[in-house]
């Protein structure tokens, strides 16, 4: 049985319907068309369906459209503002931290989460953040640079 | 042996969601539902498990609904009180955690990922009683008691009886986990958690062995020790002959060498069991030694 | 190559921003209206007669709109590899019996999903179990189950398609043998006579799976004039088209793949699948688009992995190191089909004739039918499972010379200009110099022998840059835009690499403007003309050839225009930030934007459209019953490339002896692709097979018991993260290629294979004894570490 419930999703309150069941990454995708969240591995193993709630990275696979009521929603389609791109996502391109684009998403907001948090962060403290974002392209080493010159005001 | 296709195919079954707001309304749903019900609080193990059609329970009770039951609470006296859904995030940078139950705080920190962390809480990390699960073997260790809820009565558990097989404990179908306690350090205690992955960094633990040594005022003797293991046997378990095998004697190489051997011994590990029997060992004489660096130091 | 404006430079890639905000849309991101989900039924056991399947319940569903059978798909068979030798093998649905756990035997497609889902479990399948065989040696023995019947081509094989005019005759898979390739040069057994030291090793390399982020996925759609457009997560649309159009007997200029991005490939989505033929099927008979997108689970377990190899060497050489034979056996434990299995068992041998100049040798391959998971092609194709191999063994005669392996490599290599024994010049070869660098760079010399509780090694290779098949060739279109931009048409298909964004450059220097005022449409079949696709390492090579040359061709035009508009000699003009210029002298320049309008105005209507073209292998060809100098994979005659890249890589560790766990690598790649057209593509390449290089060496393995795959999700198999990466260390050496374009050469499939055989290297040289299977792991390592002691 469906109900009408209200999502807040990158500063915005959405309606939507949904049976208590539906997870908040199907939501987002098929419901929302906000498809930068990917569906890649279904168990939370890989961290393509990584949102903010609160501030916080969580697994959107593993998350149901219920229990993100109340909560504020960050999800890839939000950091770029006013047609702007957030300066991680501009480093990224710069860096050559994008090959197939694929876990893009997830990573750049578990990077946003970090510098959100801790402005001054250690290339260890990168690696930690991003350490649930699996990335088969590009060997991991461009995305930590390019998190890191953020990091450090280039 | 896969029999369906729907094996392949990770669909969240149906359910009705419950979202009781204390934990008598909760307990009472529970106790209304039996088997059919399940408690809810991160999701990153029932939901894995419901999409795996391990379960499929026609009811799921969020416990995230009811306020105030993701304390971390810390008094001389009193020990430190978790609240079951303090997430594992919390735990992990906790500063009290951090200063009196350090081996905590890296248990939890090793948990999964930083979104798992975020998401998962203690009381499920506890609850869900998986042999390889990292927070066990410190609350081992650290004599850890569990308070478990229903609608008639409230009991405490210790936690090395909480735990009966694989994913399974000594929670009813009618109890709620609501809190842990672990009592406040004994001076000059000193502990850690040390694991090894089944292949990467990030992943679940193969053999992980958490170590709390309290010595004498020399810090030579070992008045007490306790060794938790887990991804060893059926269920996360105290290396208890291997703790008469140190305590009381001297903290040195040779009891630590046959401490460490009968550890080893103490495990029944189903796969890759020649490996984990051995690394059983090796972990321990890590662990046990790095505790001895620890207390030299403070004597100091 | 400071000469180039854009060539050569850190140019941004142009997809950069669509995926860096989510916008970019995948297969797996797309819908149409009307669609239907498409789920597959598989198959329990791993070897089994389909008696009789009863779809009746599953079709009386509501919201189910079809399902299908083998009897409704047909006997009609495809594969990675058909020809009038080797027939295809495999059908969309099985038709009478299954022959590995997974295979597809029907396909639904419902409104929902879910509805889909659940009418999968009402589809009832009697099956009757038959002996299965796991082993590839076992089945080859005498009176092991066989797996396939003897196979009557029903179509012309795709050769002949092709334009091959021989017979195809049927193949009868005796003692499960799906196909042979045997490679001679010299006398082998003069060789080893000759030789004063033979060792012979055996070395086992089980699959691994590709893990690309984005799920397989195909969404297909029949309109009612009988087109078919069609939207997949793949590597290249000749291929997949030519497969579409034959199978669903559809006229080839009837089907359009579109442009997708694509999350990802590694070589695991060029084969064919059931999949998008049954997304295909569905939506001829449901006259709606029907999408399939396969869950991780159906992906690891049904999804081709990278073929499994036992391979067998025997090498001789010469007290002074010098090698004179060398006999390779590789037995190629194919899965249920045979897939790409022919190709492999060639490059297994080509792809290592370029690096050491042996005299004699042998090279015997066998692909074997088994009941398990069918086997493709995956990032090198061949090239890791024979690096390890040769390349561990490169080692161990090293040590039993009391050489050090790096000059036991740099006394056997080839030279700069060697023409090998099939015809193909090295004109070319920056292998010497990647050692070099490699060993500068990471401090080989200091290193090597000296540091007892650290391990250190070094693998080389060799990789071909485009070969003669299907489509065997590229070309490009670029057509003025009225503000002076062009836009270029290209059917390269961008899957992370950067290939687009290299094409970009490559047309931008060639026409003197930047990279942004190219605008890229690729990978789709009815707007791009024929390309030989991102999968046979010829993307940069080959259309980029193609790309550069249809540049040119606009950039003639331009300057025919502007001569006239000048009054200039066309010789006396050059092009530069988008005018033509009169160099002779500061007056007179035309900008492009001009020249578009005069064309229109004075030359009666006149576009500047260039058209440029290449053939990977340009002196192979057949023609009208004439077979002109193309490889026979078989028997390794033939032209295979115009180019190979090198690389070498070294890489470091320490063991802990305690637990067998590997920890501190660092890793150094040196690899020649010739001019670097973009490094930040470069790089990314290196970087990215060097990382997974890692997972191959240390821990990756699909796991397969009893014909079940184990690992089937990313919680068991696990791919390397961000804190199992070590210290990567990338060096480019650019020894110019005169046949590609501004001298380039391939780079996104070497490195892997020689950073495993480095990685091997490195940890057998710590532990001091050698692991002769991969992966390498602690359980491995501390066995061997046991040996020793014992």
């Amino acid at each position: 049985m469906k109900q009408l419930i209200t999502l807040k999703i990158n500063g915005e309150s959405l309606e939507v319907a949904v049976e208590p069941s539906a997870i908040l990454l199907d939501i987002l995708r098929d419901e929302l068309g906000l498809t930068g969240a990917k569906r890649a591995c279904d168990f939370g193993d890989c961290g393509a369906c990584t949102v903010l709630m609160d501030g916080k990275p969580v697994l959107s696979c593993l998350t149901l459209a219920l229990d993100a009521r109340g909560k504020d929603i960050i999800t890839v389609e939000g950091m770029a503002e006013n047609g702007h791109l957030h300066p991680l996502q501009q480093a990224f391109i710069e860096h050559g931290a994008i090959q197939c684009g694929f876990c893009t998403p997830g990573m750049l907001l578990s990077a946003k989460a970090l510098l959100d948090h801790n402005p001054l962060p250690t290339d260890r403290d990168i690696r930690e953040a991003i350490s649930g974002n699996l990335c088969r392209c590009t060997g991991y080493k461009k995305i930590v640079e390019a998190i890191l010159d953020v990091a450090q005001g280039k | 042996m896969t029999t369906s296709s729907l094996d392949y195919l990770p669909r969240l079954p149906r359910f009705d969601y419950l979202e009781p707001e204390t934990i008598s309304e909760s307990c009472a749903l529970l106790a209304k539902y039996g088997g059919k019900a399940k408690v809810l609080a991160g999701g990153t193990d029932l939901l894995v498990s419901m999409k795996r059609k391990k379960q499929s329970p026609t009811y799921l009770i969020n416990l995230k609904s009811i306020p105030g039951l993701d304390y971390i609470r810390y008094s001389a006296k009193g020990g430190l009180r978790l609240g079951a859904l303090a997430r594992l995030w919390s735990i992990a940078s906790s500063p009290i955690i951090n200063d009196k139950f350090r081996l905590l705080a890296t248990a939890a920190n090793k948990i999964g990922t930083p979104q798992v962390r975020n998401m998962g809480t203690i009381g499920g990390n506890v609850c869900n009683a998986g042999p390889s699960q990292d927070s066990i073997p410190a609350l081992l260790v650290l004599d850890a008691r569990l308070k478990l809820v229903s609608q008639q009565a409230k009991r405490i558990v210790p936690v090395d009886q909480f735990f009966i097989g694989p994913f399974q404990t000594a929670l009813s179908d009618s109890e709620i986990l609501t809190e842990i306690e672990i009592p406040a350090p004994r001076p000059r205690s000193e502990g850690c958690y040390h694991w090894l992955t089944k292949k990467t960094e990030v992943d679940e633990t193969l053999v992980g062995v958490a170590v709390l040594i309290t010595p004498d005022s020399t810090g030579n003797i070992c008045e007490d020790i306790k060794i938790g293991l887990c991804s060893v046997a059926p269920t996360p378990i105290r290396a208890k002959r291997a703790e008469v095998v140190m305590r009381g004697r001297a903290i040195e190489s040779s009891a630590i060498e046959e401490a460490a051997q009968v550890a080893a011994e103490e495990t029944t590990p189903r796969s890759r069991a020649d490996y984990r029997r051995q690394m059983t060992a090796v972990l321990v004489k890590r662990a046990v030694n790095e505790v001895l660096q620890k207390i030299r130091q403070t004597v100091d | 190559m400071s000469e180039y404006s854009v060539v050569g430079k850190r140019i941004p890639r142009v997809d950069g921003s669509v995926k860096a905000t989510g916008e970019a849309k995948f297969t797996v991101d797309m819908a149409l209206p009307n669609m239907l989900y498409g789920k597959i039924l598989r198959s329990p056991y791993p070897h089994a007669k389909i008696l009789s399947i009863d779809t009746s319940s599953a079709e009386a569903l509501p919201g189910v709109k079809a399902v299908i059978t083998g009897r409704d798909t047909g006997v009609v068979r495809f594969s990675f590899i058909d020809t009038p030798r080797y027939p295809a093998d495999q059908c969309p649905l099985a038709v009478d019996k299954v022959r590995f756990i997974g295979e597809e035997v029907a396909a639904v497609a419902a409104a929902r999903e879910d509805i889909a889902e659940e009418a999968l479990n009402l589809i009832k399948v009697e099956y009757e179990e038959l002996p299965s065989v796991f082993d590839p040696e076992e089945a080859m023995k005498d009176g092991a189950p066989r797996i396939h019947d003897k196979i009557t081509p029903t179509t012309t094989t795709a050769w002949q398609d092709f334009g091959v005019i021989r017979e195809a005759r049927p193949y009868d898979a005796v003692n499960n043998i799906a196909n042979q390739t045997l490679i001679t040069v010299g006398d082998i057994e003069q060789g080893f006579r000759e030789s004063d030291y033979i060792r012979e090793d055996r070395f086992e390399i089980p699959g691994t799976a590709h893990v690309a982020l984005e799920p397989h996925a195909a969404l297909a759609s029949f309109d009612s004039s009988g087109k078919l457009d069609v939207w997949l997560s793949h590597m290249g649309y000749e291929h997949k088209r030519f497969w579409l159009a034959k199978t669903l007997n559809v006229p080839i200029s009837k089907v359009r793949v579109h442009q997708t991005y694509v999350g990802g490939a590694f070589g695991g989505k060029i084969s064919l699948f059931p999949y998008e033929f049954l997304a295909a099927f569905l939506s001829k008979k449901t006259g709606r688009p029907v999408k399939i997108t396969l869950s991780r689970s159906e992906i690891f377990t049904a999804c081709y992995t990278s073929r499994r190899f036992i391979v067998n060497i025997r090498t001789g050489v010469k007290k002074d190191g010098t090698i004179l034979a060398q006999h390779v056996k590789v037995i190629d434990d194919a899965g249920a089909y045979r897939n790409s299995s022919p190709t492999a068992l060639y490059l297994a041998h080509v792809f290592r004739h370029a690096i050491y100049n042996i005299p004699h040798v042998r090279h015997e391959g066998i692909g074997v039918y088994t009941n398990k998971l069918p086997t493709g092609p995956k990032r090198g194709h061949a090239s890791p499972q024979m690096s390890f191999a040769v390349e561990s063994q490169m080692d161990m005669i090293a040590q039993e010379l009391g050489m050090d392996p790096l000059e036991l490599r740099l006394k056997n290599l080839r030279k700069k200009g060697d023409v090998l024994p099939n015809g193909d010049i090295l004109r070319s070869y920056g292998l010497p110099e990647a050692i070099k660098q490699a060993a500068e760079s990471s401090g080989w010399k200091q290193k090597w022998g000296k540091q007892p509780d650290k391990g250190i090694g070094m693998g080389i290779g060799s990789m071909f840059c485009g070969a003669h098949n299907y489509p065997f060739g590229s070309a490009a279109i670029i057509k003025l835009n009225p503000d002076g931009r062009f836009t270029l048409f290209t059917g390269q298909t961008e899957f992370g690499g950067g290939v687009d964004t290299a094409m970009a450059q490559i047309a931008a220097e060639e026409l003197g403007l930047t990279a942004d005022d190219i605008i890229v449409v690729s990978g789709d079949s009815e707007l791009c003309p024929y390309d030989i696709g991102n999968w046979l390492s010829a993307g940069i090579f080959t259309s980029g050839k193609a790309v550069q040359r249809a540049a040119a061709d606009a950039k003639r035009q331009l300057l025919a225009f502007a001569a006239e508009a000048l009054g200039a000699e066309a010789d006396s003009l050059t092009v530069s930030q988008g005018c033509v210029h009169v160099s002779t002298g500061s007056e007179g320049k035309v900008s492009y934007a001009d020249l578009y309008k005069y064309g229109i105005q004075m030359k009666g209507g006149d576009p500047i459209i260039g058209k440029g073209f290449a053939k990977a292998v340009s002196e192979v060809a057949f023609w009208g019953g004439n077979i002109k100098g193309t490889a026979a994979l078989s028997k390794g005659s033939g032209r295979f490339t115009d180019a190979y890249g090198f690389a070498a890589a070294i890489a470091e560790v320490e063991v802990d002896k305690d637990t067998g766990k590997v920890k501190e690598i660092n890793i150094t790649v040196a690899d020649d692709c010739g001019t670097v057209i973009n490094p930040l593509n470069v790089e990314g390449q290196l970087e990215s097979q060097a990382a997974m290089a890692v997972g191959d060496a240390l821990f990756e393995e699909v796991v397969i018991e009893q014909g079940m795959a184990t690992t089937a999700t990313l919680a068991d198999y696990k791919i390397p993260g961000v804190r199992d990466i070590p210290q990567i260390n990338t060096i480019s050496v650019q020894e110019y290629e005169p046949s590609g374009p501004f001298g380039a050469k391939e780079v996104g499939e070497l490195a892997r294979g020689v950073v495993i055989a480095a990685v091997a290297n490195a940890i057998c040289d710590a532990i001091g004894t050698r692991v002769f299977s991969l992966p390498i792991t602690p359980e491995k390592i501390l066995k061997a570490i046991n040996c020793i002691e014992h």
